[in-house]
């Protein structure tokens, strides 16, 4: 008998076998929203053979077109489930069945999960008893994605196919042998774009005991279908589906093209493009790029292959990246502007430091797990059979200077509880492990390996105590208190592990430090142990309670004002580091801590490379910290390496994570100051500083919630001299721009003395500033800062005297900028002002601005021309010209001191009212007036004197006077 | 070592200290154990904290416990996903029917909830609702609202 299809009516099928959780299930579909027109039906089946015969009774028993056959602990959460559903499946007639959770491909034994999670696609909340997770595999693409097969907590149909009970007899693999049921009917199985999970699995433990077998099932009857979605099948595809595309990015990734074994998605990747990975190895794989296996490819000359000419001669426009760059930007539609990639230097070239494969020693064993020794279990011990609550662990080498510094921050805790101290020696020789053992310490030897881990899970190995904190002997404890009170209170029995605050010091002179959460306390289980050769990492089973201690510890370990100290500590980092990195090429983790190492010391744009790999490999692995942390990174680091590139990129990465309200304040307020140091607009630097402060005053609406989020940026809203830099940023783009009481409005915030980084900027706000303006400020500006900001003002007159028709407006700032600087400032300032001038520009300023009416006038006038001279000086090679513009150097500066010294002044050596260069001067001058005069040997004897008492007066002019003598002597 | 028939013995026996010692060395984990773990560290903290019952004053007997614990972590769900007054309620009733303690809803709340500040918040207006403002279990939620927001936000919860 047939029955009739009823289009608007939607089952729910429960097999189940427990009555609690039926019935909370029931409840969620309940109180779902049943579209206008639509009903609803449930039906559980009770203690069903297996889940097939019990889906296909339940199918057949209903008349709904749409079923959504689900396990009795799966919980709808999704109010409008049931339209977002309806709109999928009428959005396309092919799509047969969607599920939450699903796989893109498979793996070649045909299990979802057997290689990985990184296959699946979807997401779901899960109960697990023990602990609670989001599990998001890999958001699907909006509105959905296609897949292979999806996971059976919750498959929803609008076309009925009879499920498998001829082959499926138990509860497993039901659900992928559904999956390509109807992908062989010809319909599209997807996963939903979810915003949030539309379900929670409420799930147990797995029972497996029947799986090995209906797993041996699925493979025997689908193995042939399933194949095309394995990595092998899809490298076996000849043809790669480009019919619709005209414009192609492909990479060759031969074996051994890269020391970064990846072909690293795009980071921002175009649409109607094909994305083609050419490659001769089997295993590679990559949701982003289009694989195209090619068997015996020549690695010397790959682009002469015949299939890639031939793939590659369909397309209009084809790119190509190499193994080691990155595509980062939407390039395509102004190509000419900017080259779309990113070169991520390969870990050889790394700036200082050596990357040896053979002295590779792995931590990985042939499966891919970390290696370490099971820590042992005790009994007998009053701390479920352990000795002590605690151990701490310090790995020490060689740290005799601050050692008991560490450890006298460790002795309360030592004091207070049964504590032990466990120091590693890696190798000391300097007397630190005499200062450990005065501290009680139990001394387990190491022998250094390049494995800071390593180090520390020999430490956790011989603890006996049952939790365990990590120390390093360059940190130290501001105070212990919430630690004691930790285990005194008998907190540590309700977590799993607990953190404190680490201080991270940047100068030993200054208070200036990075705060971060570190995780260094945990509960001893056979498991814990650490991973990472130099940054290490705590690895805790599961999902462990995590609890803030009120403990703050200081470290010492990027001082910035000892500069070999950090490059010493960059090279040993890093060079340890690149081995992490290569073990384990798609570890955001080591990437990001690499990308770090460089950027600390001042490697901003190889960092830039590794920080932008780290994306692309959030692309391929989604991993909820270190993507946002390596785009904030970016967007922090890109200040430094300021480039057109990275800031037309900065606003899309801004977009594509989620930051903070205090992150975002950071960023607008680096594009500002970016935009204004790269001459951008001045309204587009507003609009970014407009942002910037939006963002601050959410920021100090709820700034305990935004610092609880992250610390990056924090100094835009909280440091009052950053802040006041904001302003000046502002007030520049607004001089810039004409808009003078917009610079008011900003200027009413800014107290010059507090000016701190940007004082190019607020010098040339206030020279572009009207008249009144300019006035206003400048009378705020003292004489010391016009000294102490001479070249601002140098660089920015220099920059501005070259505009149009800014001549008169500098001309006269500069008359009121000298006088308020000190006579001795003038000739520095009008040096520094000639070297960057045209001559042209400076023969002119120099005319309008003559005047010899006073002393000081007269003085800054002969510097002016002195400085011309100066300045013709170093430009002349030919001897006679050189002592042609010498002679006229002279006279004039012989002239002035004649003018406004006396002569007992001037032969007095001692006065420091005349400079050496002065004296000299006059000198030679009063010397060469002799020579006019007179030849005869009187004469001469006197012009000999003259010129010695030159030359010791200013050994500078040794050159000239030496030539001069010359000339004497040859007329004689 | 104890096989799981013989840790559910002594569970009806009311060795809870031999139970938790038999668990240290179970290896192969499954549902039941693992909850009866669970409920074995919040019998210790209604021990330490002074509570006038236990979980174990409700059953000994752990197929019992296995269902009380799922229910009362079910209903609690109820909260955090909107359901009905009337559903809400529900979960009232059982958990004053069957004494079940704060530290219980606690231990639920922080390992077994998503939205845990959500939870706290409507444990807390449910009890103000039932038991007045001065509700002894308002104020333990309230301070484990405190807790919960000291340690991360709601967002970062769900990551």
């Amino acid at each position: 008998m047939t029955m009739n299809v009823n289009n608007k009516k939607i089952c729910f099928i429960i097999c189940t076998n427990d009555e609690t959780l039926l019935k909370e299930c029931i409840l969620y579909i309940n109180q779902l929203e049943v579209p206008c027109g639509y009903e609803t039906e449930i039906l559980s089946i009770k203690d069903a053979d297996s889940m097939t015969s019990g889906y296909n009774s339940a199918m057949k028993m209903s008349d709904a077109k749409y079923k959504v056959y689900l396990h009795q602990d799966v919980l709808i959460i999704e109010k409008d489930f049931i339209g977002k559903i309806l709109d999928i499946f009428n959005s396309n007639k092919n799509i047969g069945m969607l599920g939450m959770v699903g796989n893109r491909t498979i793996a070649a034994d045909g299990c979802p999960w057997s290689d990985g999670m990184h296959r699946r696609v979807g997401e779901v909340y899960a109960d697990i008893i023990k602990q609670n997770c989001y599990s998001l595999f890999s958001k699907a693409e909006k509105p959905y994605e296609d897949v292979v097969v999806i996971d059976g907590l919750l498959m929803a149909t609008q076309y009925d196919l009879p499920w498998r009970e001829d082959l499926f007899k138990g509860w497993d693999f039901y659900d992928c042998s559904q999956s390509l049921e109807f992908i062989k009917a010809g319909y599209k199985v997807v996963v939903p774009y979810m915003e949030k999970p539309w379900c929670l699995h409420d799930n147990d433990i797995l029972n497996m005991v029947n799986y090995k077998k209906w797993h041996s099932v699925f493979r025997q009857e689908y193995e042939n279908i399933y194949y095309k979605w394995t990595d092998n099948g899809k490298n076996d595809q000849n043809n790669v589906d480009v019919s619709n595309m005209k414009k192609a990015v492909y990479q060759i990734f031969t074996n051994g093209s890269s020391l970064l074994n990846f072909p690293y998605p795009p980071v921002f990747k175009e649409e109607n493009t094909d994305y083609i990975c050419f490659t001769d190895m089997k295993d590679v794989f990559s949701h982003y790029w289009k694989i195209k296996y090619i068997e015996n490819l020549d690695n010397e000359k790959p682009e002469e292959n015949e299939t890639i000419k031939n793939i590659l001669s369909d397309y209009d426009k084809v790119y190509e990246i190499k193994p080691n760059q990155i595509i980062v930007e939407k390039i395509f539609e102004k190509e000419n502007e900017y080259p779309p990639m990113i070169d991520v230097l390969p870990l050889d070239k790394l700036p200082n430091v050596k990357f040896d494969l053979s002295k590779l020693v792995p931590t990985k064993n042939e499966k891919g797990e970390y290696v370490y020794k099971k820590n042992p279990v005790y009994t007998g011990g009053k701390y479920e059979g352990r000795e002590y609550v605690l151990t701490i662990g310090v790995p020490v080498s060689n740290q005799i200077e601050t050692i008991d510094r560490c450890l006298s921050g460790i002795k309360p805790l030592l004091d207070n509880l049964d504590a032990e101290l466990v120091v590693v020696d890696t190798g000391s020789t300097d007397g630190t492990i005499e200062v450990c053992k005065k501290y009680g310490a139990r001394i387990v030897e190491f022998p250094w390996c390049d494995n800071m881990s390593a180090a520390r899970n020999t430490g956790i190995y011989n603890a006996k105590g049952l939790w365990y904190m990590s120390i390093d002997d360059d940190e130290w404890f501001e105070n212990v208190d919430g630690i004691i009170d930790f285990f005194k209170k008998g907190l540590y029995k309700k977590c799993d592990a607990a953190g404190y605050t680490q201080k991270n010091r940047l100068y030993k002179s200054a208070d200036v430090f990075t705060e971060n959460f570190a995780i260094r306390v945990a509960k001893i289980t056979p498991d814990l142990h650490f991973e990472g050769r130099i940054h290490d990492c705590l690895t805790i089973e599961g999902n462990p309670i995590v609890l803030p201690l009120n403990a703050v510890a200081n470290h010492e370990g990027f001082m910035r004002e000892d500069e070999k100290k950090l490059n010493k500590k960059y090279r040993r980092n890093t060079s340890i580091l690149l081995y992490d990195v290569y073990e384990y090429p798609a570890h955001p983790r080591y990437n990001y801590q690499l990308a770090n190492e460089m950027a600390n010391i001042g490697y901003f744009n190889e960092a830039l490379g590794y920080f932008f790999r780290g994306i692309a490999i959030d692309m391929e692995y989604p991993d909820a910290y270190f993507g946002r942390q390596h785009a904030t990174s970016i967007l922090s680091t890109f200040y430094h390496a300021t480039s057109e590139r990275l800031f037309s990129m900065s606003k899309m990465l801004m977009s594509k994570y989620k930051f903070t309200d205090v992150e975002m304040a950071y960023f607008y307020y680096n594009l500002a100051d970016v935009g204004l140091r790269c001459s951008h607009a001045p309204e587009e630097v507003l609009e970014n500083y407009k942002k910037y402060v939006e963002y601050k005053n959410k920021y100090d609406k709820n700034p305990i919630g935004n610092e609880m989020k992250a610390f990056t940026g924090t100094h835009v809203c909280k440091n009052p001299a950053a802040i006041t830099d904001g302003h000046v940023i502002a007030f520049c783009a607004y001089c810039k721009l004409g808009d003078m009481e917009g610079a008011i409005a900003e200027l009413n915030y800014i107290k010059p003395d507090e000016v701190f980084n940007e004082t190019y900027f607020f010098v040339e706000g206030v020279l572009r500033a009207d008249d009144e303006l300019f006035e206003k400020v400048f009378d705020m500006i003292s004489a010391i800062q016009c000294e102490m900001w001479m070249n601002e003002f140098v660089y920015q007159f220099s920059k501005i005297l070259l505009e149009e028709n800014m001549f008169e407006l500098c001309k006269e700032r500069i008359s009121l900028y000298l006088q308020k600087l000190s006579i001795k400032s003038t000739d520095t300032f009008v040096e520094r002002l000639w070297e960057k001038l045209q001559t042209g520009t400076a023969e002119k300023l120099k005319k309008s601005i003559l005047d010899d009416s006073t002393m000081d006038k007269g003085l800054q006038t002969l510097y002016f021309e002195n400085a011309v001279i100066r300045k013709c000086l170093s430009d002349k090679s030919d001897m006679d010209v050189h002592m042609d513009v010498f002679f006229k150097y002279v006279q004039k500066t012989g002239i002035f001191a004649e003018r406004y010294y006396s002569i007992n002044v001037l032969n007095d050596d001692s006065d420091m009212a005349v400079s050496g260069e002065i004296r000299a001067a006059y000198d030679i001058y009063t010397a060469m007036k002799y020579m006019d005069d007179s030849t005869s040997g009187q004469i001469i004897g006197q012009i000999v004197g003259r010129l010695r008492h030159a030359l010791k007066s200013f050994p500078g002019f040794k050159k000239e006077i030496s030539l001069i003598l010359d000339t004497i002597k040859s007329t004689m | 070592m104890q096989t799981e028939e013989n840790i559910y013995e002594l569970l009806k026996q009311g060795e809870i200290i031999k139970v938790e010692e038999a668990l240290a060395s179970v290896q192969a984990w499954n549902e039941k154990l693992i909850i009866l773990n669970r409920l074995v560290k919040i019998f210790h903290t209604e021990v330490e904290s002074g509570s006038e019952y236990t979980v174990f004053d409700y059953s000994v007997n752990m197929d019992v416990l296995a269902e009380h614990f799922t229910k009362v972590k079910l209903m609690l769900r109820r909260i955090e996903f909107d359901m009905p007054k009337e559903a809400i309620n529900e979960f009232y009733d059982y958990c004053e029917k069957n004494k079940v303690s704060v530290y219980m809803l606690a231990s639920m709340v922080l390992i077994n909830t998503f939205y845990k500040e959500k939870v706290c918040k409507g444990l807390i207006d449910l009890y103000k609702e039932k038991k007045g403002q001065k509700s002894g279990e308002a104020e333990y939620f309230a301070n484990l609202l405190k807790y919960i927001r000291e340690k991360k936000s709601d967002d970062n919860e769900c990551k």
